[in-house]
């Protein structure tokens, strides 16, 4: 019947990608960009969301040049040897960034609701929770968003509104004093955190037919909520604490709902409320990435056009790396390490990967099966 | 079952043997010789169950009238009337084997043989005895109409019929249970219900042979997909009424014979949160209750595990006087706060479940006596404290503001569930709990419609569902059928 066709509506869309790019931006980014750029961190921002906005156009243009979401088209138009290849790197690429989102998570939520709990006993109960999403297929997921959207809405916006009232006026500025280099930096991490992006290229399988366009607007306008998002914290976080302050923090955001006040209301904090805002959004992230994991690994071993079986092991498979990165971070201080592979390694190739795939299959033609 | 049928002889004897052993030991079953025709030459046979066919066959019943008829018609015509059925009554089914006209006896109507004739007839009389219609209990409305479904399957369908008078109504009779043959009937708008829907229940509803089904609720358990799933992915009601709009919102209405309660399928979970009265109040009235509900189902499944989260984990978030209030509350109770909380859920389920099962002033005695005596008499022993009994009285509160019964069980039960998530990790626990409870939702579908519509998939009917969901638009808004309509006859109000 109609609910069953493994496609999601461009609304659904809209609401998966701001959840996808808001969650490890709001965390992670402020103290970084504060780090670069102070104030200047809010010039990043838009710069970033506007190189992100031109990674998008151009995901566009590759779509509507491959007129297929882009592993059938990998399998239709390159040989076997570079599809499996691309497969793999695109595979490896989401786990270490469902594990990089498993590490923020757990440890954002140890930090902030259960300090004396194991990291790893956090770990593990959210990548079972998130396989069982995406065990649900991408409908199912599309649908957890959706309705939680406008809550979450509500909340982040309640949140930043109570925040602003505590906004000291002379923590922000001076604008265009730090470097433009330090400002391309932050400009850079902003994009490097907008990389969900590239998710668009696998959405034309779960889309009617025709939609494309509206789908890559559907994402345009995401990106630009959560630029919105991220610049309204930044500003709120700069007049809270100033950029010095900023520079020092683990996780600013967290340490800012520690702080709002709400006059006349019976409760004092409501940090732990708010957290919920970043435990659904990492939960896209990490969901995102392991559902995009699953696909790539059984697609690596099973071409499209065959009976699939046994997703759930793949499933498993991808889980289980995840939870090792994750482990990998959290233990070893492997992020650095993370931050300089997505620097050199994944960022570069995830700009240049789909023009190439779209020359090299242009210059091919149809391969036969 | 399979075993072969037995022709109807025009031998009377023959019928009367083969009928007689049927029904062997059954004392409940009169079968009575008649004489029929002007001369009384016409000898006939005459089986019905005690109960159900008036002893005095009146004239004023279709049988009495037939009988009166055949008793003055000459005998060499009474098998041409028969024939033509000439008796001047509507209700007559005739059967061409033993074993049918035997089947059709103990539908509550009496079986005729008539010698020299080679068929039986079955002659409605009063039926089998069944409750009266009354207001049901467990869906009290304010304005809307005071009558419920009864046991008897064609007082529901007529009661439908009352409200539909269109032609397009259909009403298609199946058969469940080898052995208690069980009339189900599934009520809808010819043109307004998808084809598809009505051609998947049917074929959930034939999917299972059992023996018997004695309530729509068997059907309900067989025909569902997700049958681990803790909400039913059938709404259940007991008023005509409801059960009227849901045909005229291309939904079908499945009733089974002796069942009060009918099925409507497909559902979702916002018709489990929608009452009659929301359509016949105004706007304002009808949102404010449904917010109101909303609230209820969450909290009647959050509070108590809210509440452990907040004392066990993340006392900062109270202010200082509370939590000392909260504290000293505590003092002298024996119990984590944990379990506190469940021994007194689990306490107050047993009293529930006491109320159900006790006559009714009893029950309601139950009521109090549990809720205040015992409630008050644990906090002064210091088994409880204040707070519990507080937050457990309002999570039931809620739960009784939750329209549908077997709706309001899920969440009764995943209460349990969320208590102990937060017992065990405090609000991170809540949460995953309730993220799993989601992702369940989402996953979850009756007859293809995604549950959490119209939440979810809204763009599908151009959001117009969405005007009948948490908020109820003013009635001339509300210009469109939901999801589950034929798509080509989705509009259902227009100016004139």
């Amino acid at each position: 019947m109609f609910a069953s066709n493994n496609k999601i509506s461009v609304r659904q869309v809209y609401r998966l990608f701001v959840f996808d790019l808001i969650g490890i931006s709001t965390l992670v980014l402020p103290s970084r960009l504060a780090y670069f750029s102070d104030s200047d961190g809010l010039l990043a921002i838009i710069i970033g969301g506007a190189i992100a906005s031109a990674y998008l156009w151009y995901l566009g243009k590759i779509i509507a040049g491959m007129k297929m979401d882009v592993t059938s088209y990998l399998e239709a138009y390159l040989p076997t040897w570079l599809t499996k290849l691309i497969l793999g790197f695109l595979g490896l690429h989401a786990v270490w960034v469902a594990g990089f989102g498993a590490y923020i998570f757990a440890d954002v939520m140890k930090l902030g609701l259960l300090p004396e709990e194991s990291y790893t006993l956090l770990l593990t109960l959210i990548l079972i929770v998130a396989a069982y999403a995406v065990h649900g297929g991408i409908e199912s997921r599309a649908r957890i968003y959706e309705v939680l959207f406008v809550l979450l809405a509500v909340l982040l916006f309640l949140m930043l509104l109570l925040a602003a009232f505590d906004i000291q006026w002379d923590y922000i500025g001076p604008f265009f004093d730090s470097a433009p280099g330090n400002t391309m930096k932050g400009s850079i991490l902003v994009f490097f955190c907008f990389m969900p992006l590239f998710a668009v290229l696998f959405f034309p399988a779960y889309m009617e037919k025709g939609r494309e366009k509206k789908m890559v607007r559907a994402v345009a306008a995401a990106l630009w909520t959560a630029v919105f998002v991220l610049f309204l914290l930044y500003f709120i976080l700069l007049g809270s604490f100033g950029s010095g302050a900023l520079k020092t923090m683990r996780y600013p955001a967290v340490t800012l709902m520690s702080n709002i006040h709400l006059r006349s209301s019976f409760l004092k904090r409501f940090d732990a409320f708010m957290l919920g805002i970043w435990f659904f959004t990492l939960f896209a992230l990490i969901n995102l990435f392991l559902f995009y994991g699953t696909e790539l690994l059984m697609r690596l071993f099973v071409p499209s056009g065959r009976p699939s079986r046994g997703y759930i092991w793949y499933l498993l498979g991808i889980t289980v790396m995840v939870f090792a990165a994750a482990e990998l971070f959290y233990y070893r201080g492997w992020s650095g390490f993370f931050q300089n592979y997505v620097c050199y390694v994944g960022m570069p190739l995830l700009v240049l990967l789909p023009g190439l795939i779209l020359v090299v299959g242009k210059s091919r033609g149809v391969r036969k099966r | 079952m399979g075993d072969a049928k037995t022709r109807i002889s025009t031998d009377l004897q023959l019928n009367i043997d083969r009928y007689q052993r049927l029904f062997t030991d059954c004392a409940d079953i009169k079968m009575r010789r008649m004489a029929l025709g002007q001369n009384k030459s016409r000898e006939c046979f005459i089986a019905y169950i005690e109960v159900s066919v008036s002893n005095m066959l009146l004239e004023t019943t279709a049988l009495g009238r037939a009988l009166a008829y055949l008793g003055e018609a000459p005998d060499e015509e009474v098998n041409s009337v028969l024939d033509k059925n000439a008796m001047g009554i509507s209700d007559v089914t005739p059967f061409l084997y033993v074993e049918d006209a035997a089947q059709g006896m103990l539908t509550g109507d009496a079986i005729l043989f008539v010698d020299g004739y080679d068929k039986a007839l079955k002659i409605a009389d009063k039926g089998y005895p069944g409750a009266a219609i009354k207001e049901p209990d467990s869906e009290k409305s304010i304005r809307g109409s005071r009558e419920g479904f009864t046991d008897s399957i064609k007082m529901n369908t007529a009661l439908i019929r009352k409200r539909l008078r269109s032609t397009r109504v259909r009403v298609k009779e199946l058969e469940q249970g080898v052995r208690s043959h069980t009339k189900v009937d599934m009520v809808y708008m010819q043109d307004l219900a998808n084809p598809m829907v009505l051609e998947e229940i049917q074929k959930r509803l034939e999917a299972y042979e059992i023996d018997g089904v004695l309530d729509s609720g068997v059907i309900e358990q067989l025909a569902e997909r997700k049958w681990y799933s803790p909400f039913p992915q059938f709404q259940t009601t007991q008023r005509p009424d409801r059960a009227a709009l849901a045909v005229m919102e291309g939904r079908v209405v499945v009733l089974s014979d002796n069942s009060p309660v009918a099925l409507i399928l497909p559902t979702d979970f916002n018709s489990f949160i929608k009452t009659s009265d929301d359509y016949y109040n105004r706007f304002e009235e009808a949102t404010f209750a449904r917010i109101l509900r909303y609230f209820a189902v969450f909290f009647s499944m959050a509070l108590p595990g809210l509440y452990l989260a907040v004392t066990n984990f993340h006392t900062q978030i109270l202010p200082t006087p509370l939590l000392l209030s909260f504290w000293e509350a505590r003092i002298g109770v024996p119990f984590p706060a944990a379990l506190e909380v469940i021994l007194m859920e689990l306490s107050f389920e047993l009293l529930r479940e006491a109320g159900v099962r006790l006559p009714g002033a009893m029950g309601n005695t139950i009521g109090i006596v549990g809720g205040l005596i015992i409630g008050q008499a644990a906090v002064d022993a210091n088994i409880v404290s204040p707070i519990v009994v507080i937050v457990v009285a309002f999570t039931a509160l809620c739960s009784f503001s939750i329209p549908n019964e077997e709706f309001a069980f899920s969440f009764r039960i995943l209460k349990f569930f969320l208590i102990i998530m937060s017992a065990w990790l405090g609000f991170f626990g809540l949460l995953v709990g309730l993220l799993v409870i989601l992702i369940h939702l989402s996953r979850l579908k009756s007859f293809g419609i995604p549950y959490l519509m119209p939440f979810v998939g809204a763009d599908l009917s151009g959001y117009e569902d969405e005007r009948d969901s948490i908020w109820r638009a003013p009635f001339r808004r509300l210009t469109h059928r939901p999801i589950y309509a034929n798509e080509k006859e989705r509009v259902k109000l227009k100016r004139k």
